[in-house]
């Protein structure tokens, strides 16, 4: 895809996240702008698993990081008299840098570790995390740093709701995040990240350099995760240690992996699939007569089971994810639609032994 | 370093490889040896498996560590990193295949020319010499084993290189492919580019060689015009009594 294909197919992305915005309730909204904020750090993700061939189960801690950026960044700027656009894009960026600066720490680790120890370092990551920001004092403990109350600004407050204006800021930051991710996956570099994954050497022997392509792999991957949390913090105006943990970690990666590894597409059907699931499981245990007591305990853990048995079952069945079982559907129906193109003389060929003369006539006749 | 030692009538010195000793724990896989590729110039370095004829290729790469010795491209020392050889106009293709199976034959050519300024269209040129630009956009791995192989090909010749090595480029090929092979070689050598091929396909060897360099246990036995090395009794006691009438 090219560069401005993908810049109009990002823009034109936004602009139709934000149309649909208009048809949602407060609440989707608001599930809408966990969406972007949860695609940001799934589309690193799958950049990183699926590009580089990395795997990280510290994502949870990276966007931790970047919520903690944003918080304390945001705070600072409030009390030097920074507001509005320019504290948010501070702290967006703040945000991004030390979630950045953490995922080159990791990448260069990384480098040097293979499978299960990066996998292992990634997973200490993500435990040591939560807790060091829990006995932090400047973090505030488990209570997290509470942001002040981030209204609409002044024109549009009239307009729309809460929840619609932090779902436009949600899909914008997001729409940044996914298609600075295509152009980086499309470009030179994510062939070189590709590469790298298929054979070390063979890459190496042709110029480039594995190490360096996946330390930065970490670091953009790191970078969006980061972004992932400003936008989570933006959103639910607080960030504290519990939102981060393991089990996040291994959502997000499950989410990447139920959407197609390595797929952009994928990323967003798993960001989607991560806030949806949980709600689905909720309205049908609700509708079930069961004390709360017990509702409320298969709450908690069905969600994971669900997600779980998808896993399984993709696995089994469409190892290309939801992104891959939808393009092979494509293709397929694009192929039925050329078999049964032919002119009216011929007699229709039955779909399930064309008759191979047939199809090889198809191109000039079409 | 001067050049000493040079063939007679060859060009410019393109690899230059002295005394060369790479151990892997206790076992000496190379020991002393001395090798030349002259610019323009085709060379064969053949010997039994497990000889080292591929840990020659790895040690003038950076894959593996030297013991003792010195290797020297169009001059200079070779590059310590493997990821230092295609600047240094080196290009090697690998044992077996060394593709990309996660990408398509165009890129897997590109990547061989990922600091150029077009390296699609490269990739495409390159393909297009090798006969096979139709296959361009197909995963590679859906190509039959003699087209992938020219894939490999593709992206060792992409660059230009002025120095390449092919570690068996005719292993597994059938006697039309192994043709059209050697007229690839000998058209890359016509343009100036030293190559240095490791082979056990010994007709191949013979016939497309200025030189042949024979290693037996990590010693170099011989090394002459294909004739002379033909007519060693150390060669053939070592090596040809068995594989010519093997192949
Ligand atoms: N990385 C390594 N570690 C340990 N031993 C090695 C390594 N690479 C090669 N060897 C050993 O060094 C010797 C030479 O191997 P090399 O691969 O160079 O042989 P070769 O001449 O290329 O053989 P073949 O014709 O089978 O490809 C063999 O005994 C091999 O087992
Ligand atoms: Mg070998």
């Amino acid at each position: 895809m090219s560069a401005r294909r993908t810049l109009l197919l990002g823009l034109g992305g936004l602009i139709l996240a934000i149309g649909l915005t208009f048809l949602l309730d407060p609440y989707r909204n608001y599930q809408l702008a966990l969406v972007a904020a949860y695609l940001c750090a799934t589309a690193g993700l799958t950049v990183l698993v699926g590009l580089s061939g990395q795997l990280s189960l510290g994502h949870a801690a990276l966007m931790a990081a970047g919520g903690y950026g944003f918080a304390l960044t945001s705070q600072a700027l409030t009390s030097a008299g920074v507001g509005g656009l320019p504290r948010f894009l501070a702290a967006t960026v703040a945000a991004a840098v030390v979630a950045g600066v953490l995922g080159l720490l990791l990448g260069l680790a990384g480098a040097r570790l293979h499978g299960p120890y990066l996998a292992g370092l990634t997973l200490t990551l993500v435990v040591a995390v939560p807790a060091v920001a829990a006995s932090v004092g400047a973090l505030q403990g488990d209570r997290g740093v509470q942001m002040q109350f981030e209204g609409v600004p002044g024109p549009l407050r009239a307009l729309i709701a809460l929840e619609q204006w932090q779902a436009w800021v949600a899909l914008a930051v997001a729409a940044v995040a996914v298609t600075g991710l295509a152009l980086v996956r499309d470009g030179r570099t994510g062939l070189r990240m590709r590469a790298v994954r298929d054979d070390e050497v063979a890459a190496a022997l042709a110029g480039i350099a594995p190490a360096r392509v996946k330390v930065l792999a970490f670091v953009v991957s790191s970078v969006t995760a980061g972004l992932g949390g400003a936008v989570l913090t933006f959103v639910t105006q607080s960030v504290s240690p519990g939102a981060y943990t393991v089990s996040l970690s291994l959502l997000l990666l499950v989410a990447v992996v139920v959407g197609g590894l390595g797929s952009l597409l994928g990323a967003a059907l798993g960001a989607v699939l991560l806030v949806l699931l949980p709600w689905l499981v909720g309205t049908v245990t609700d509708m079930l007569p069961l004390p709360s007591q017990v509702t409320q305990r298969i709450d908690g853990t069905l969600p994971l089971l669900v997600f779980g048995l998808l896993l399984i079952v993709l696995v089994a069945c469409a190892p290309g994810g939801l992104a891959g079982a939808l393009t092979a559907a494509r293709a397929r129906r694009r192929a039925r639609r050329r078999l049964t193109a032919p002119a009216p003389t011929t007699a229709p060929p039955s779909p399930t032994a064309p008759a191979p003369r047939e199809s090889a006539r198809t191109p000039t006749e079409g | 370093m001067p050049e000493r030692e040079a063939p007679a009538g060859a060009g410019a010195m393109r690899l230059q490889v002295r005394g060369l000793t790479v151990r892997f724990g206790g076992l000496a896989a190379l020991t002393d040896v001395d090798l030349d590729v002259a610019e323009s110039q085709v060379v064969g370095l053949i010997g039994p498996n497990g000889a080292g004829k591929t840990t020659v290729f790895n040690a003038v790469s950076g894959l593996v560590r030297t013991a003792a010795g010195t290797i020297t491209v169009a001059g200079r020392p070779a590059p310590r990193a493997p990821q230092g050889l295609a600047r240094a106009g080196v290009a090697r293709t690998l044992q077996g295949l060394g593709l990309f199976p996660g990408l398509s034959v165009r890129e897997n050519v590109e990547v061989g020319v990922l600091g150029a300024s077009d390296p699609a269209a490269r990739a495409l040129e390159a393909l297009d010499d090798l006969g096979i630009a139709d296959r361009a956009a197909l995963p590679v791995g859906a190509l039959p084993y003699p087209e992938q192989k020219k894939v490999a090909l593709a992206r060792a010749l992409v660059a230009d290189p002025r120095l390449l090595l092919l570690d068996e480029p005719a292993g597994g090929l059938g006697a039309a492919d192994i043709a059209e092979l050697d007229a690839v070689v000998r058209r890359v050598a016509a343009t100036g580019c030293a190559v240095l091929l490791v082979e056990h396909h010994v007709d191949f060897v013979m016939s497309l060689c200025d030189r042949v360099v024979v290693l037996d246990f990590g010693r170099v036995i011989a090394d002459g015009t294909p004739d002379a090395v033909r007519r060693d009794p150390a060669v053939t006691a070592a090596y040809l009594g068995i594989e010519v009438t093997a192949s």
